[in-house]
C-alpha cells in the first residue's frame, strides 16, 4: 500500500465497485458513463460536483481534426457530440472550399448549459455513481513484478474498492498557476490541485513530466463596443455533430473578430520580462499550436497584427472569452494590453488570463488500450497523459472506460488501428512517440486522411460499438440500411450506362460512375443525363456515393498503403524482449524501444528516432528467433 | 571479371540471416603474398578477442586505448608465449566505426599463414567468420550510412575503369544522400505549405500556390536529372552488354580486336571460325563493357553453324547494344537487309568494314553507318564514340557533380519522386479529380507523400512531426 495515503482510513465503502472513474472533466465524463453503459458499476470522483464537464478553457467544442474526433465519439456510443448538439449557439464548419476528408466542424458552446446537460444525463445513467470527494491515493496490491490497483483513497479518509481506476484528473496534478509574478498551488485558477494523488502516482514508479498552457482573459460584453469589430456568424444552417440529432433548433449567436494594434504589442514588449513563461518562472514546456500572445510577440516579431476572437461564453452571460490572447501577463499588462485593442478601449476584465503548469506521466507507459503497462487495471486518459483539448480527452476517456469495463469482463481490449480512427492515431502517437509539449490532434498526424473522415465516422465505428453495447438497436438498424443503400446506389451508377458528348463525336456506353468522375459533375446532375436513373434521395448516402467514386483512386492508394503497413503490425514482438542484448541495434534504438515495449513491428517503426535500418535489423532478429524455436521445436520432435 | 554478382550483393543487403548480432572477423586484404594484411573484428566482443590473442610490447595492459596504434605480438587466445606475428593494432570504439560497432584492425605482415593463424586465433577467441559484405551490412544498419552509400561500397571495390571508380568513391562519400536531402526539402517545403492550410485554415487561408508548385518543380527536375544517369550509372556498376553481330567473314573478331587494341579472338580467313562467341572487356568513355563476338548468321549452312547462329540470336536479344558489321567490299545479301531492318528498333550502331580494301559498287550503306578497317584501325576511334553516344542518347550524365544512379533500386526510388510530383503539378494544373472546383490541398498531398516515401526509400525518413515542425516555426499559429 502507498504509505503516502492516510494511514486509517475513517471510512471504508462496503460496496466493491467495477470501475472508478477519478476526474469528472470531459474524459472522466465519457469513462464513466461507457463503464456504466457496458454494465459496470461505476463510480465518478470528482472535486466538485458544479465543476462537472467544465470547459477550462474555449467555450467550443470540434475543431479541425477535433471535429473529426467528436464524431467518432458519437459512433462509438459517447456522450459529447449529442452535448454539444443539444447546447450549441454558433455552428461553423470548417474547411469548406476543400476536400471531404478535411472538412470539419466546429461549434461555440453555452458552457453554462453545457455543464448541467452533461450533469443531467449522468445522473440519469443507472448503475453510476457519483460522489465529490478529492482523490489522494491508489490502493495498490503488489503482485509478483506488476502491481494491481484495488481502489482509491480520499481526502476526507473515504476508501472505495474496484477491479479497475481510470484515473483522468486533468490539469490538477501538481497543478500550479502563474499570473505574472503570482503564483499559487491550484488545479484550475480558484480550485485546489491534486498535488498528493501526483505523488501517489509518482511512487508507482512511473515517469513523470511537466507541461503548461495557458488561458484567456475573460471580458465583460457590457463594456465592449462591438460596432468596432467584425461579426462573425455562423452557418445558416447548423449542422449537428450527432449522428442522432435531426437538426439544430437553438438560437444561434454571432461571434467578433478583433486585432491587435502595433501598441498592443509595444506593450506585451515592455511586458515580456514579467510573464512567466518568458522569465523562467515556469518549468513546463508549452504547445505550440496554441501560443501566449507573449510567445507569438517573441516568435514573430514582423507580424504587427494578430486576430483576437471574441466569443461568448453562453447565452445568458455577458462573459466573453478572448481568443488568440493566451497569456500569463501581469493583470495590469493584460488590461492595458486589452485597452489598445480596436473595440476593447474601455473593456473591464471579469477573470484574467493564467498560466498553468502541471505533471502529466509519460504516456509510453501505457498500453495501447491506455493502462500502464505495470499497473494492472490502472487506465490512464485525458490531459495526465500529456494531451491537451476536450475532445482528444473525451476520446481518451471513452476508450479508457471501455477497456476498463472489458477488463472488468475479461475481454480482449478495444485498440482501433491508424487506418480506423482519429482515435487510433491520437492513441498510437500517445503510447508510441511520448509527448514534449501538450499533444493536440492534427489531421496531418493521420497517414490515412482519406479515409478517416467525418462524413463516414459512423461507417468506420458504430459497428464496433454496437458489439460493445453502446449503439442501440434501432442506431445500428439506421446505420445498416444506410450501408445498404450506399452499395445499391453504387452498383447501379457501374450499370447504367449513357452516351456522352465529347470532343470527336459521342460515346456510347458510359457507365454513370465514370460520368461522375469527371470535374464538375454531381451526382444530383446524373438525373438530366439518364431518365431512368433515380439518386438516392438520402442526402447522407449521396453523399458517400459522391465521395466514392470522386476519390476512388485516391482511397484505393490509401487502401493499399494501409495494407502494406499491416504486414508489419502483424509481426509481433514478445513483451519481454531484452533489448539491451541485441547489439545489432544502436544503444539509442535499444534505449527507445526498451521504454516503449511496443507490441509489434509497426509500432516499432513509428518510435521517433527509430530508423529503418533497426526495424529492419529487428526484424530479422525476430525471424530468427522464430526459427530457431522451429528448430528447437523439430529437435526435440527427433529425440523423442 | 571479379565483380560481386548483383544477387549476393542483394542477399546481402536484403539482410536474410539473423547472425548479425555477434562478433565478426575477416582477412581485409586481399589473398596472396603482401608487405602487410589486416585482420578486422567486429562487434560487441571486439575487445575482449583482442585482449585474448594480442598482448602490447609494453606488456599486458587495462586494455585498447581508442584509436591508438599498438604495437605487440598477436598469439593464440591467452597464449603469448606462442607469438603468430608482429602486429599494430588499432581499437575503434562504438560508435566511432566503421560499422558502429566495437571494431579491432591487426595489422602484421601480409603471408597467407600469418592471416589465417591471426583469424583463427580471433575464432577460437569468440569471433565469428563475416560473410561476405558483413561489415558494409552493419554499418548500415547502425545508421553509420544510407543505403546508397552501403550499396556503393562493393562498387567501389570492384570498380573495374577509373571512371566508375570516381563515380563509386562520390556515392560512398554520400552524392546521391546530398541530392536526396535537397529533394527532400523542397518536398517537405510542399507539405508544409499544404499541412498548414488544411490544419489552420483561420491563420493560414490560402496554399500559396506559386511557391507549392516551384517547390514541386525544383523536386522534380532533381529527380529527372538523377534519372538521367540512370541507364550510365547502372552500366557503370554492371557493366553493358554489347553484341557484335553480322553475316560470316565481315571480320566481326578483328573488329572485337581492334577494340580491345590486342589478339584475344581467333581470326581465320575461312567463313564461320568462331562458332562459339569470344568476349573481352572494354571501356568506353569509362563506361565497362562486356563485348561478345558471335558466330556469325547464315542460314542453310551445317548443323554447327546453325547452332551457332542461334545462339547468336539469344545473345543479340540479350544485349544492351548491338553492334552490326558489314562487308564494304560487296553488296548485302537479301538476310543482311533483313536483319538490319528487324534490328532498327533496337540501339545498334552499324560499321561497314574493310574500308581498306576497295568499296562495291553496289554497297550502299544505311545512314549513320561508320566507315571502319578493323585491319587498319580506321573509324575504329569513331565507333566508340558512336557507341557512347547511342548508349546514352548523347548526354554526359555522369559528369554532372551530384549524384549518380547506380541500381535499379534507386531508379525505382527516384520514379517515385517524379510521379509523385509530377502527378502533383498536373492536379496543380487543374488536371485530378475534386470534389470543390480547385485542386484539393488533401490530395494533393496524398501524391507528396508519395514523392516524400520514394525519399524516404533513397536514404532515410520524413515523419509527421517534422512537417508539423516546419508550420510552427514558419507561420504564427493559434488563434
Amino acid at each position: 500500500m502507498n504509505p503516502k495515503t492516510p494511514s486509517s482510513p475513517r471510512f471504508r465503502d462496503p460496496t466493491r465497485y467495477d470501475v472508478i472513474v477519478v476526474g469528472a472533466g470531459h474524459a472522466g465524463c465519457e469513462a464513466a458513463r461507457a463503464s456504466a453503459r457496458m454494465g459496470m458499476s461505476t463510480l465518478l470522483l470528482t472535486i466538485s460536483i458544479d465543476q462537472v464537464a467544465h470547459m477550462s478553457c474555449n467555450p467550443a467544442i470540434g475543431g479541425i481534426a477535433k471535429g473529426h474526433l467528436v464524431r467518432e465519439i458519437d459512433a462509438l456510443g459517447g456522450l459529447m457530440a449529442m452535448a454539444i448538439d443539444a447546447t450549441g449557439i454558433q455552428f461553423r464548419r470548417l474547411n469548406m472550399k476543400k476536400g471531404p476528408a478535411v472538412r470539419s466542424s466546429r461549434a461555440q458552446a453555452d458552457m453554462y448549459m453545457y455543464k448541467s446537460w452533461v450533469r443531467e444525463e449522468l445522473e440519469a445513467q443507472e448503475r453510476l455513481h457519483i460522489k465529490q470527494g478529492l482523490v489522494e491515493g491508489l490502493l495498490v496490491e503488489e503482485g509478483a513484478g506488476r502491481s494491481r490497483v484495488a481502489g482509491v483513497l480520499t481526502q476526507a479518509g473515504e476508501e472505495y474498492g474496484s477491479e479497475a481506476v481510470v484515473v483522468a484528473s486533468g490539469t490538477f496534478l501538481g497543478g500550479m498557476v502563474h499570473v505574472g509574478e503570482t503564483m499559487y498551488p491550484a488545479g484550475r485558477a480558484g480550485e485546489p490541485p491534486a498535488t498528493t494523488l501526483s505523488r501517489a502516482l509518482e511512487h508507482l514508479g512511473l515517469r513523470m513530466g511537466r507541461l503548461m498552457t495557458c488561458t484567456t482573459p475573460r471580458l465583460d460584453a457590457k463594456t465592449i463596443d462591438f460596432d468596432r469589430t467584425q461579426e462573425q456568424p455562423g452557418d445558416e444552417v447548423p449542422r449537428p455533430f450527432s449522428f442522432r440529432t435531426r437538426e439544430i433548433t437553438r438560437e444561434q449567436v454571432p461571434c467578433w473578430i478583433t486585432r491587435t494594434t502595433p501598441g498592443t504589442l509595444r506593450i506585451i514588449q515592455a511586458g515580456l520580462h514579467r510573464s512567466p513563461m518568458v522569465s523562467g518562472a515556469m518549468k513546463g514546456t508549452p504547445p505550440r499550436y496554441c501560443p501566449s500572445i507573449e510567445d507569438k510577440a517573441r516568435h514573430f516579431p514582423d507580424r504587427t497584427s494578430h486576430q483576437i476572437f471574441l466569443e461568448p461564453e453562453g447565452a445568458r452571460t455577458t462573459e466573453i472569452y478572448a481568443n488568440g490572447l493566451f497569456t500569463g501577463l501581469p493583470v495590469e499588462v493584460q488590461v492595458a494590453m486589452l485597452r489598445s485593442i480596436p473595440g476593447l478601449e474601455e473593456v473591464q476584465i471579469m477573470r484574467p488570463g493564467y498560466a498553468i503548469e502541471y505533471d502529466f506521466v509519460d504516456p509510453t507507459q501505457l498500453a495501447p488500450d491506455l493502462m500502464l503497462k505495470d499497473v494492472t487495471g490502472l487506465f490512464l486518459a485525458g490531459q495526465i497523459n500529456g494531451t491537451s483539448g476536450y475532445e482528444e480527452a473525451a476520446a481518451q476517456g471513452l476508450l479508457a472506460g471501455i477497456n476498463a469495463a472489458l477488463r472488468v469482463r475479461g475481454e480482449p481490449p478495444l485498440v482501433l488501428g491508424r487506418d480506423e480512427a482519429y482515435m487510433g492515431v491520437l492513441v498510437d502517437d500517445l503510447v508510441t512517440r511520448g509527448v514534449t509539449e501538450p499533444y493536440r490532434l492534427f489531421t496531418s498526424r493521420a497517414e490515412y486522411r482519406l479515409l478517416l473522415r467525418e462524413d463516414n465516422a459512423d461507417l468506420r465505428l458504430m459497428e464496433t460499438g454496437y458489439r460493445l453495447g453502446l449503439i442501440t438497436d434501432e442506431e445500428i438498424g439506421w446505420l445498416r440500411e444506410k450501408a445498404r443503400m450506399m452499395e445499391r446506389g453504387l452498383e447501379e451508377l457501374r450499370g447504367r450506362k449513357v452516351t456522352v458528348e465529347r470532343e470527336g463525336g459521342a460515346r456510347r456506353g458510359t457507365p454513370l460512375e465514370k460520368v461522375l468522375r469527371q470535374p464538375g459533375v454531381a451526382y444530383r446532375d446524373l438525373e438530366g443525363l439518364d431518365t431512368g436513373f433515380t439518386p438516392v434521395p438520402r442526402q447522407d448516402v449521396a453523399e458517400q456515393i459522391e465521395i466514392a467514386v470522386k476519390y476512388q483512386g485516391y482511397i484505393q492508394r490509401q487502401e493499399a498503403m494501409v495494407r502494406k503497413v499491416r504486414r508489419l503490425e502483424s509481426l509481433t514482438i514478445p513483451g519481454d524482449l531484452d533489448y539491451a542484448s541485441l547489439s545489432a541495434l544502436s544503444r539509442e534504438a535499444r534505449d527507445r524501444l526498451g521504454a516503449v515495449r511496443p507490441r509489434n513491428l509497426g509500432q516499432a517503426s513509428r518510435i521517433p528516432g527509430i530508423t529503418a535500418a533497426s526495424v529492419s535489423a529487428l526484424m530479422v532478429y525476430l525471424k530468427g528467433r522464430e526459427k530457431e524455436k522451429g528448430e528447437r521445436r523439430k529437435g526435440k520432435a527427433g529425440r523423442k | 571479371m571479379t565483380r560481386p554478382d548483383a544477387k549476393a550483393r542483394r542477399a546481402a543487403l536484403a539482410m536474410t540471416t539473423a547472425q548479425h548480432l555477434d562478433t565478426i572477423a575477416a582477412i581485409s586484404t586481399p589473398p596472396g603474398h603482401g608487405g602487410v594484411g589486416m585482420v578486422r573484428i567486429a562487434g560487441p566482443r571486439a575487445r575482449d578477442v583482442l585482449r585474448a590473442i594480442f598482448t602490447p610490447a609494453s606488456g599486458p595492459d587495462g586494455g585498447p586505448v581508442p584509436r591508438r596504434a599498438t604495437l605487440g605480438h598477436v598469439h593464440p587466445p591467452r597464449r603469448p608465449s606462442e607469438p603468430i606475428d608482429q602486429a599494430v593494432t588499432v581499437f575503434f570504439q562504438a560508435p566511432r566505426s566503421f560499422t558502429g560497432e566495437d571494431t579491432v584492425e591487426i595489422t602484421a605482415h601480409g603471408g597467407p599463414l600469418i592471416m589465417a593463424g591471426i583469424l583463427s586465433a580471433a575464432v577460437q577467441a569468440g569471433a565469428r567468420l563475416a560473410e561476405p559484405g558483413e561489415f558494409t551490412r552493419r554499418s548500415f544498419l547502425n545508421g553509420r550510412m544510407d543505403l546508397c552509400q552501403a550499396e556503393a561500397v562493393a562498387s567501389l571495390i570492384f570498380a573495374s575503369t577509373e571512371e566508375a571508380r570516381q563515380v563509386m568513391l562520390r556515392q560512398v562519400e554520400g552524392a546521391m544522400g546530398r541530392d536526396a536531402a535537397a529533394m527532400r526539402s523542397h518536398l517537405v517545403d510542399a507539405k508544409t505549405l499544404l499541412e498548414a492550410a488544411i490544419d489552420f485554415p483561420e491563420e493560414v487561408e490560402e496554399v500559396d500556390t506559386g511557391r507549392l508548385a516551384g517547390s514541386l518543380r525544383a523536386a522534380l527536375t532533381a529527380s529527372e536529372e538523377l534519372l538521367r544517369t540512370a541507364r550510365e550509372g547502372i552500366a557503370l556498376r554492371e557493366g553493358l552488354r554489347v553484341v557484335i553481330a553480322g553475316a560470316p567473314n565481315v571480320g566481326k573478331s578483328s573488329l572485337l580486336n581492334a577494340l580491345l587494341e590486342e589478339e584475344r579472338s581467333i581470326v581465320h580467313e575461312i567463313a564461320g571460325t568462331t562458332r562459339d562467341y569470344v568476349e573481352g572487356v572494354i571501356s568506353v568513355e569509362g563506361v565497362p563493357m562486356r563485348v561478345v563476338d558471335t558466330a556469325g548468321l547464315r542460314t542453310g549452312a551445317g548443323p554447327v553453324e546453325e547452332e551457332g547462329a542461334r545462339r547468336t540470336r539469344r545473345l543479340m536479344e540479350g544485349a544492351d547494344l548491338l553492334i552490326m558489321v558489314l562487308d564494304g567490299t560487296r553488296p548485302m545479301s537479301r538476310e543482311e537487309e533483313r536483319l538490319l531492318q528487324s534490328t532498327a528498333g533496337a540501339p545498334r550502331v552499324v560499321v561497314a568494314n574493310k574500308a581498306d580494301l576497295p568499296r562495291a559498287a553496289g554497297f550502299v550503306e544505311p545512314d549513320g553507318t561508320i566507315i571502319a578497317s578493323a585491319l587498319t584501325g580506321q573509324g575504329v576511334e569513331e565507333l566508340r564514340k558512336e557507341i557512347h553516344r547511342v548508349f546514352t542518347g548523347g548526354s554526359r550524365a555522369l559528369e554532372a557533380a551530384g549524384g549518380v544512379v547506380t541500381s535499379l533500386r534507386q531508379a525505382e526510388a527516384l520514379e517515385r519522386i517524379r510521379s509523385g510530383c509530377s502527378r502533383a503539378l498536373e492536379a496543380l494544373e487543374g488536371g485530378g479529380p475534386c470534389l470543390s472546383g480547385a485542386a484539393e490541398p488533401e490530395l494533393l498531398a496524398v501524391d507528396v507523400d508519395d514523392a516524400l516515401a520514394g525519399v524516404g526509400e533513397l536514404t532515410g525518413e520524413v515523419t509527421a512531426e517534422e512537417i508539423l515542425g516546419e508550420i510552427f516555426s514558419r507561420f504564427c499559429i493559434g488563434k
